[in-house]
């Protein structure tokens, strides 16, 4: 008698890939050979933040033995945009930040290459260069793009044209009049964040050959739907052409989210049919010319009554998103429906200006702009608990959104486990109990500190996600997905929907690494959709695959396919009559013979789609259909004491209770995983990070001068707290995690800091001689 | 703070912590191609001073790597042959005697000084400041000579040799000559050795009757000395105690703070006293603004770590009483 | 200039002819077909392509091939018995010590290496020895509890 195994959904359950990786066997781009016909690409790239290119002299590098091609941006114009073309792929008549392309070498060799590219010489006749957000939307500032007015872009994307500002949106509810009115205290300052690179350990890496008029590329990118559009639309190729491969990708945090070495690499390919041509670069490079986060200066005024309540917000977010807004679109966005961090505000005013610069374009960073933006109100949350002395936390748990509250433009939050995250963190780390401050030994102070967060999750494209689920007698069974497996774990996520749907042990289900031409379509596969949108693509595909399976026995059995199910990989018959059983395994070998027919081998191919059905952000009405429909927000909160030495400022944290609502944790062990790594990139974030510019020219160059949190930077003890309050539309009601728990760490530690301290830092990151020049001005 | 030099697509930069020139940021290949050098490896000094002597400025000798590799692969040298002294055995080794002293050979790797037994007995803080070196997988390569040779202002294990007194065995075409550690040091980068001389050795006085160390250093991210001070005390017989204060990443070279010294020996026993030599290696202290910390922050920690590390060495020796 | 060398790699020796500027690293990648140890720093910062030289963790990006005439030399490739995944492997694969994997090689290495000094390291012991092993994924803590359970698992 077959019984019915526990549900390994919901269940610990060890990473699909892992076994590749710990014994060095998973090959990531460099890994992979491409045969002696392999050519190398260089990179010729600007040392200037903004200069016309007078004279771009590839001659002696033309001639160099071995050399095979060298392009400039006057050999071939294509832009690159998804939402707005303000992307050379080379520079065209001027270079707009310090590292752009300006020139490609491809040659036999590495050392030829590089050799050929050092011999391009580059006349520049330098411009002033805009490097301040603010400074750059007033009216005589630089202009990056001045003919901004005729890129091709989305309608919806909506620069201001004769000015910096590249995209920008707002959003109003309430009576602001009336909401000043109401309050007794107005506390109004200003918070800034810098630019941070994603650094994921490997660094970007693509190789292309074009061959019968089809390009095949292999590149370390977490869309390769998103790529592939992107770069076939530059290149002027049918998508169709045009094959993007996925191989193993070391990391990626949103700065591999959109092309940018890669579309260089395909369209040199493209000049040089037969060959592929491979460029991957190492830190220096990657530092140089790979995306970086965003920077954010946050203008923020609120208004809150001594009882607690707040009255009225005015935010304004002015992001710095270099020489390219494209990339960042939703992260200004997103940032108006989020901007009043999530608390009960009745009146409200967000603004969200995405400003051009002469630095480095801006690529999404894991939080997607939240983690930005929580930076700046989580610590005004703070100041205006000071201000009516009230308790932080009491003041948050207040105001915090719960479901049921209406928030602007007449929608009502769903339910959430927000204030289950507050309390359990806060709980997590004794809030109630005095830190050690009071007993330092004046050498030494202690604090603790709170931060929440939410995320409004939006509906990407019109255009939905596939997976596939096949069966046949090599491989049992397959699934494949759109998204990259980037270390968050999603092959694990989808073998384990599978192994659960269709009722097969998990050992059976194979994944597939992404390739456009056999996998299924996803422009997500970033900003904590995955889980979510490819989750539910995966169930419908295992639902699809496994009905087939069942109508093809049943008609074999002569059964109603009412009576069929498959378990632990048998398909059963539950009719009180024949209570027959079938190995999947020996159906896809050896077939089934039918009723009426000879014997037959069948493979089934399954499909599933999701394509998400919110509500718009906006009611109908005064709706503005420019902002994309929120389909959820994410919650939660971080909570963490630190201890600082007061000599010296270096701070460290000794405890962190990140604790989210993830809806329904489909494996635990990932999902704290998940939670445990954003929390170490949040305090990288809060306490080291750092990229210093001179001039436009960014100046940390390596690991050494880029410092990212070490294992001795970590606390004791991090202990991940999950909440579950399932999503209404997701795979077993759960939600993403990756993108958010990057989010509410850093504003937390500042509060710690502050705590510990009486005094506010406003811009990140906290390193040791900040805070050491704020006890200086403290004391005098 | 940085200037730059525009030519073609090269931007050359200046970093004056390194006291040198870079250029090569720019070619955007994945790197790891060192550009064609040869390379020796000689058994004898004999050999060692011919192949010197040959190749002039354009040898470059190679002991651990850390240094020189990354140097060629950032082609701010460009050496035509890289002369890997690991081969000479007078270069190798620890030698100790209660009298001699010690003897660290120069290609000494910092792993191998700290598992020493008689360094970990007599010159302790020597182990201290090694395991500040880097991380273990650098400690492992990184030589005793490397680190002096470098001359950069961030070495950690100097302030500690400073601190005992050591002496460089240099090794030229005209035979061996010794130069005291603290006289080693002419700038960032810059030694006293001249070209074709090979640091052979470093050997420290023997130990005191009792002696005992302190290094602290302020760092983040785990990676490099922001700032480092070695403070050392030590006794013969009675209760005179001779102070020494080094001082990384405060100047252009690590760098002895005599005054402060000076002070120790002299004052009166107390807080004051220990305050005014923090003063004093303050003012000796000659730091650099770069990426890492301004040069008020460092100066400012110097007076921070020379005092801790007093504190530190004086709560030891009073636990010891008399 | 080209130099015949010849060292024991993962318990078999090998001969090789080298170029005197290649690093050890593009040798055993590109020569020798050992990708486990990986490029992500090559200036001996981030611990990726650590391997392990006559018994003591190194960065292969910050030797040359040459150096290594007459070393015995361990790859993460190396650490398997057979087909059995070493006590570390396993602990890592069941711990999530790992996402995006591109760390891996280097911290599984260096925590061999330590597991051959050290036999029940303390988690101060474990987080010396990865001191110069970066990773962006897991926030390390992940790391040090599979470390501590391989190092009971192999006694």
């Amino acid at each position: 008698m077959v019984t019915r195994k526990p549900h390994i959904v919901g269940k610990p359950f060890p990473r699909v890939e892992a076994e590749l990786k710990v014994s060095g066997r998973s090959r990531y781009i460099d890994d992979i050979r491409f045969g002696p016909d392999l050519l190398h690409a260089c990179l010729v790239p600007s040392t200037e933040a903004h200069a016309a290119l007078l004279r771009v002299d590839v001659s002696a590098a033309r001639e160099m033995p071995g050399v095979v091609k060298v392009l400039t941006g006057q050999d071939f114009t294509a832009w690159l945009g998804l939402f707005l073309k303000d992307r050379p792929l080379l520079a065209d008549d001027r270079v707009r930040y310090v590292g752009q392309p300006v020139a490609v070498v491809v040659a036999e060799s590495r050392e030829i290459a590089k050799r050929a590219a050092s011999s391009v010489m580059v006349e520049y006749k330098s411009m002033p260069a805009s490097l301040d957000v603010m400074a750059g939307i007033e009216a005589d500032a630089a202009l990056v793009h001045p003919e901004l007015a005729s890129y091709e872009g989305l309608e919806h994307v909506t620069p201001i044209t004769g000015t910096n500002v590249g995209d920008h949106v707002q959003l109003q509810w309430g009576d602001m009049e009336a909401g000043w009115a109401d309050a007794d205290v107005v506390i109004e300052h200003t918070y800034k964040v810098g630019r941070l690179y994603h650094a994921s350990l490997e660094p970007h890496g693509a190789v292309a050959k074009m061959e019968d008029g089809r390009m095949t590329l292999w590149a370390s990118i977490q869309r390769p739907y998103t790529h592939r559009t992107m770069i076939a639309q530059a290149l002027g190729l049918e998508p169709g052409q045009l094959r993007v491969i996925a191989p193993c990708v070391g990391g990626g945090f949103g700065g591999k989210a959109f092309p940018c070495i890669e579309a260089i690499v395909a369209a040199v390919a493209r000049e040089l049919p037969g060959r592929p041509i491979k460029l991957v670069l190492d830190r220096r490079q990657e530092f140089a010319c790979a995306f970086m986060r965003p920077g954010l200066t946050a203008r923020l005024k609120a208004g809150v009554r001594r009882d607690g309540v707040i009255t009225a917000l005015k935010a304004a977010y002015y992001w710095n998103v270099g020489a390219s807004v494209d990339a960042a679109i939703r992260v200004v966005r997103g940032a108006v429906l989020a901007g009043a961090g999530p608390y009960k505000t009745p009146n409200c005013e967000v603004e969200s200006y995405a400003v051009y610069t002469h630095e480095p374009p801006a690529g999404p960073m894991r939080g997607n702009g939240m983690a930005e933006l929580h930076w700046a109100v989580e610590q005004h949350i703070d100041r205006l608990a000071d201000a009516i002395g009230m308790d932080r936390l009491a003041f948050r748990l207040q105001n915090l959104v719960k479901g049921g509250d209406r928030l602007y433009g007449g929608r009502v939050m769903h339910a959430t486990g927000l204030e289950t995250c507050v309390r359990g963190a806060a709980e997590a780390i004794a809030w109630s109990e005095q830190s050690k401050s009071l007993a330092g030994d004046g050498r030494k102070v202690y604090g603790k500190g709170l931060a929440a967060m939410w995320n409004p999750v939006v509906a990407m494209q019109p255009l939905g996600v596939t997976a596939l689920v096949t069966l046949d007698n090599e491989r049992i069974c397959t699934v494949s997905v759109g998204g990259v497996e980037s270390g968050q774990g999603i092959y694990t996520l989808a073998v384990q929907l599978v192994a659960s749907e269709l009722g097969v042990p998990h050992s059976n289900v194979h994944f597939e690494r992404v390739d456009t031409e056999r996998g299924s379509l996803d422009w997500t596969a970033t900003s904590g959709h995955l889980t979510w949108t490819m989750g539910n693509a995966v169930v419908r595909a295992a639902q699809d695959v496994k009905r087939q399976v069942l109508s093809f026995v049943a008609q074999a059995w002569d059964e109603p396919i009412g009576n069929l199910d498959i378990i632990e990989g048998v398909i059963v018959s539950y009719s009180p009559t024949s209570e027959r059983t079938l190995n999947l395994t020996d159906l896809l070998s050896e077939g089934i013979a039918t009723a009426d027919s000879e014997r037959v081998r069948p493979s089934f191919e399954g499909k599933g789609f999701f394509q998400a059905t919110g509500r718009p952000a906006l009611d109908s009405g005064d709706e503005e259909p420019r902002i994309p429909p929120i389909i959820h927000f994410s919650t939660g909160a971080q909570a963490v004491e630190v201890e600082i030495d007061v000599e010296t400022g270096v701070t460290r944290v000794l405890q962190m209770a990140p604790a989210f609502d993830v809806g329904h944790a489909l494996n635990p062990d990932i999902v704290r995983a998940q939670i445990k790594g954003g929390s170490v990139q949040g305090l990288g974030m809060a306490l080291l990070e750092q990229i210093r510019f001179d001039h436009g020219f960014p100046l940390n160059r390596t690991f050494k001068d880029y410092n990212i949190a070490t294992i001795q930077d970590i606390p004791k003890r991090i202990d991940p707290i999950i909440v579950e309050v399932p999503q209404d539309d997701g795979p077993y009601g759960a939600r993403g995690i990756g993108e958010h728990v990057l989010i509410p760490t850093a504003p937390a530690i500042a509060s710690a800091i502050s705590n510990a301290l009486g005094i506010y830092l406003d811009e990140l990151p906290l390193t040791a001689e900040k805070i050491w020049q704020a006890l200086e001005i403290q004391d005098t | 703070m940085v200037i730059y030099i525009k030519f073609g697509c090269n931007a050359i930069r200046r970093i004056p912590e390194m006291n040198e020139w870079t250029y090569s940021d720019f070619y955007l290949e994945r790197g790891g191609n060192l550009h064609p050098f040869d390379y020796a490896k000689p058994t004898s000094l004999a050999e060692a001073r011919t192949l010197l002597a040959q190749t002039a400025a354009d040898g470059v000798v190679l002991a651990g790597g850390s240094d020189v590799l990354r140097r060629i692969e950032e082609e701010v040298i460009r050496p035509q042959v890289l002369i890997d002294i690991k081969g000479l055995p007078e270069l190798r080794g620890i030698s100790f005697s209660v009298h001699g002293g010690l003897s660290l050979g120069a290609t000494t790797t910092i792993s191998a000084l700290a598992a020493h037994n008689d360094v970990r007995r007599h010159y302790s803080l020597l182990v201290k400041a090694s395991h500040q070196l880097g991380s273990l997988r650098i400690r492992n390569r990184a030589t005793v000579g490397g680190n002096i040779c470098v001359a950069l202002p961030q070495t950690d294990l100097p302030p500690a040799l400073l601190c005992y007194d050591a002496t460089c065995h240099l090794l030229g075409p005209e035979g061996e000559r010794t130069v005291p550690l603290s006289e080693c040091y002419k700038g960032t980068r810059q030694t006293a050795l001249e070209p074709g001389e090979l640091l052979v050795r470093v050997t420290l006085p023997a130990p005191a009757a009792y002696s005992y160390g302190a290094y602290h250093t302020v760092r983040q991210g785990g990676q490099t000395t922001v700032v480092g001070a070695a403070v050392l005390a030590r006794r013969a017989s009675g209760p005179s105690t001779e102070w020494r204060i080094a001082l990384a990443a405060a100047a252009p070279y690590p760098l002895r703070a005599y005054e402060a010294e000076t002070h120790l020996a002299s004052a009166e026993p107390g807080a004051a006293m220990v305050e005014k030599a923090a003063e004093l290696a303050m003012r000796a202290a000659q730091p650099a603004d770069d990426i890492r910390a301004s040069a008020r922050y460092r100066r400012s920690m110097v007076g921070v770590l020379v005092r801790r590390g007093i504190e530190e060495v004086i709560e030891q020796l009073s636990g010891r009483g008399r | 200039m080209k130099h015949q060398i010849t060292c024991k790699i993962n318990d078999e020796v090998t001969r090789m002819e080298v170029e005197s500027h290649r690093t050890l690293l593009d040798a055993l990648r590109e020569d020798l077909g050992l990708v486990g140890a990986k490029h992500a720093c090559v200036s001996g910062e981030c611990g990726s392509c650590n391997i392990l030289f006559d018994g003591e963790v190194v960065s292969a990006c910050m030797i040359l091939a040459v150096e290594a005439d007459g070393a015995e030399i361990i790859t993460v490739e190396g650490l398997a018995e057979s087909e059995r995944l070493h006590a570390l492997q396993k602990a890592f694969l069941d711990h999530n010590a790992l996402q995006c994997g591109f760390c891996s090689s280097g911290m599984l290495v260096s925590s061999y290496a330590l597991l051959q000094s050290v036999s029940r390291p303390n988690e101060q012991e474990i987080r010396a020895a990865l001191e110069g092993n970066l990773c962006r994924c897991t926030g390390y803590a992940d790391i040090i509890k599979a470390v501590q359970v391989a190092s009971r698992a192999r006694r």
